[in-house]
């Protein structure tokens, strides 16, 4: 899939974000293309959650600003809730709604939020399961499931909603290994497709198959940013090196 | 004596004989009318026997008296008393005659002519100008009260008199069932041995019992209506506060804060004084019911408020984040996310609610709402008998103790519930072939997550920690 390098979907311009007096995220600035599957680095603590979090403002950014398809997220005159729409994300723990079935998990905000007739958000959710190879498991209620079956169903829940951007926070590290392919699966298919994705994850393997671009981040500051090849093959940065040198 | 001469003395005898006939007929028939001042009844009654010693209650033994005095012709020889439907017990029976102030020692033999009759005859007749006084105890009029009629008769010296009925019904208060019970109770040889322990007689009067349950359950009924009223109205109030405290707004999260804490920080018992008896210094004439419902609506509402926070608060941060991440926004979030989670939660701490007030509502009596303990107290004031709390105490069982065990049955049902759901569920993942590659061996890890150990995130920040 082609990267359309002129239309840039998120662009990230000076971002800060404290916690009290803790800096977390200091001065980053970044663009994601559409079509373009960015996954971010770092060591534990740098400040890539909370650059993901601040992406779709579950984390209201110090100062800065965040582009989406235009328009700055961070005024307080954007309704947020149109622009998460259409960025999708999928967290660490799941996240599922343990009170809705696995179905009406991904039914929920479609019907809510994109109104949509329950015959078609049903319609939809069918059809989103068995993307992620849960066709079987649509009335199974989340503690019903595997951890990898709610991840999966996580992934079909942001899916449903269409959206333009798919956030992913270490989507994989509650899993048990064995299990962890599968998801990994779904991403590199959702890459195929073309989805616009950011992706947090220490799968160094998996980062360097399916990513355009890799951001690494150390304590607040983006450290080295560039193609796969470039990250792993030559990095330019001490720190960098000693991750990834460490990891391998 | 030739035929025709004979028969002439027969007509003449036959008819001496028929008028003979008819005089001491027509005597015998005047007879009564010309003695019928012989016996004049002053009066019929029966001893008061209500608690306020004014009205004569059905089913409740009680003493009935004749007053008569004897004509100054005749000699009164017996008298008959009948009460229709009443039981007269001959063994009960009293018989005083007076001469002016003198007693006559004249007495009777009572004969129980039927269970209704009663007959007393005079040892001596009773000389004329004398008063009579018959008494008979433990007559029991009947239950359902009316206008009893008394019939008497006598006889004198001279002849008998028929059944007239007084001219004056005694007049019987009808009592309810429990009174006719409790009566029916306190004549049972094992009632009075029972109330012979003076702790069993104070505490467990069988027939204080069944005489205060009607009228407590009376309060009941209130207590519970202030209850099924205040309660519900007490939910969305709490909620609102819920919502309130947890605000971003200082002031709002302040204002709901201040309320609960004040709420919450005294005594119910002071704040319905200070609602009952400020109110109307205000001016404001409010209906203690409506008034009582209140002060328990907004008084649970606190409580209701903490356990909705509490409760709200306790579903994980991820919940929220997930439902806003998808568009949702915070009304939507809470309603159909956050709620129905908090819910299940609640339910129990709030049934628990539910009982605390129910149990409080006592304290309406203070300010003069007629609930339970308003009416028992006012029995044990009447009584000096304690039965009546034991039994205010038990109306209140009959509602909290099935609570609770509701309360416990549905945390039950809701455990054994998606137990059960499990099971099947292992059931079909074992017969499913399916393609998937993370099932059966993996069956999750108890629904909810955890914060899940993970190794290699671990091994990289050893790793990078000295870089
Ligand atoms: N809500 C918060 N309040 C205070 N500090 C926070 C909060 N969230 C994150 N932090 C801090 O911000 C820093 C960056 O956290 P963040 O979760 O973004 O790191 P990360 O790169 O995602 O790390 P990891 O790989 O462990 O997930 C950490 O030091 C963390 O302690
Ligand atoms: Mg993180």
């Amino acid at each position: 899939m082609a990267i359309d390098n002129t239309d840039a979907i998120i662009k990230v311009e000076h971002l800060t974000k404290s916690f009290g007096h803790t800096e977390v995220l200091k001065d980053v600035s970044l663009e994601v293309y559409r079509g373009e599957v960015v996954v971010l680095l770092g060591p534990s603590g740098s400040g890539k959650s909370t650059l993901l979090r601040c992406i779709n403002m579950l984390e209201v950014p110090t100062s800065g600003k965040i582009l989406f398809e235009g328009t700055d997220i961070t005024k307080k005159s954007v309704n947020i809730n149109k622009i998460r729409e259409h960025l999708g994300m999928v967290f660490q723990n799941f996240n599922l709604f343990p009170h809705l079935t696995a179905k009406s998990n991904v039914m929920i905000a479609q019907r809510k939020v994109l109104k949509r007739s329950k015959e078609e958000a049903e319609k939809n959710a069918v059809k989103q399961l068995a993307r992620v190879n849960l066709a079987n498991r649509v009335d199974y209620y989340p503690s019903e499931l595997s951890g990898g079956q709610q991840q999966r169903v996580a992934i079909a829940r942001a899916l449903a909603m269409d959206p333009h951007v798919m956030l992913f926070d270490e989507v994989t590290s509650a899993l048990d290994p064995e299990l962890v392919r599968g998801i990994l699966d779904i991403m590199r298919e959702l890459a195929s497709e073309g989805m616009t994705m950011m992706i947090v994850t220490h799968e160094l393997n998996f980062a360097r198959d399916v990513a355009d671009h890799i951001i690494f981040m150390e304590k607040g500051h983006i450290v080295e940013r560039g193609a796969p090849e470039q990250i792993f093959n030559n990095p330019e940065s001490e720190r960098t090196k000693a991750f990834l040198g460490n990891i391998y | 004596m030739n035929t025709k001469e004979l028969l002439g003395a027969m007509q003449k005898s036959l008819i001496a004989l028929l008028i003979l006939i008819a005089c001491s007929l027509a005597i015998s028939f005047v007879s009564p009318l010309q003695s019928a001042s012989a016996l004049e009844v002053t009066s019929i009654t029966a001893a008061p026997n209500s608690e306020d010693g004014r009205e004569i209650l059905g089913s409740v033994p009680t003493r009935m008296s004749l007053r008569a005095s004897a004509d100054n012709q005749e000699e009164i020889t017996s008298i008959t008393i009948r009460v229709p439907e009443v039981a007269l017990d001959r063994e009960m029976a009293k018989t005083t005659v007076l001469d002016g102030v003198k007693r006559l020692d004249i007495s009777a033999e009572v004969v129980s002519l039927d269970k209704n009759t009663l007959q007393f005859n005079f040892d001596t007749p009773v000389p004329p100008t004398s008063d009579l006084l018959l008494e008979i105890y433990e007559v029991a009029f009947p239950g359902d009260g009316g206008a009893i009629p008394v019939q008497f008769s006598y006889e004198t010296t001279q002849g008998s008199k028929d059944f007239t009925e007084y001219e004056k019904p005694i007049q019987v208060t009808p009592v309810s069932l429990s009174q006719q019970i409790a009566s029916w109770l306190n004549s049972q040889g094992w009632v009075q041995a029972w109330n012979s322990n003076t702790f069993l007689n104070l505490f467990l009067n069988p027939a204080i019992f069944v005489t205060s349950a009607p009228v407590v359950f009376k309060g009941w009924l209130t207590a519970l209506a202030i209850v099924v009223l205040a309660f519900p109205a007490a939910i969305p109030i709490g909620f609102l506060l819920a919502l309130m405290r947890m605000s971003k707004i200082w002031l709002v999260k302040v204002l709901a804060s201040t309320y609960v804490n004040i709420i919450r920080g005294t005594p119910m018992f002071l704040q319905i004084y200070i609602a009952f008896f400020g109110l109307p210094l205000l001016g404001l004439q409010v209906d203690n019911f409506v008034l009582g419902c209140f002060v328990m609506a907004f008084n649970s509402s606190a409580y209701l408020c903490e356990i909705f926070r509490a409760g709200i608060q306790s579903i994980q941060k991820g919940q929220f984040e997930a439902a806003r991440s998808l568009g949702m926004n915070s009304a939507q979030t809470m309603i159909f996310i956050i709620v129905p989670q908090a819910v299940k939660r609640v339910i129990p701490t709030m049934t628990n609610e539910l009982i605390l007030l129910y149990k409080d509502t006592s304290l309406l009596a203070s300010v003069g709402i007629m609930e339970s303990v308003m009416y028992a107290k006012t029995i044990t004031a009447a009584t000096g008998n304690i039965t009546p709390y034991i039994v205010a105490a038990g109306f209140y069982l009959i509602v909290t103790l099935p609570m609770s065990r509701i309360t416990r049955k549905m945390e039950e049902s809701t455990f054994a519930k998606s137990a059960k759901r499990k099971a099947q569920r292992k059931k079909e993942d074992t017969n499913d072939d399916s393609d998937d590659d993370d099932n059966t061996t993996h069956h999750n890890k108890k629904g909810s997550w955890q914060p899940t150990v993970d190794h290699e995130k671990d091994v990289l920040a050893i790793k990078t920690a000295d870089l």
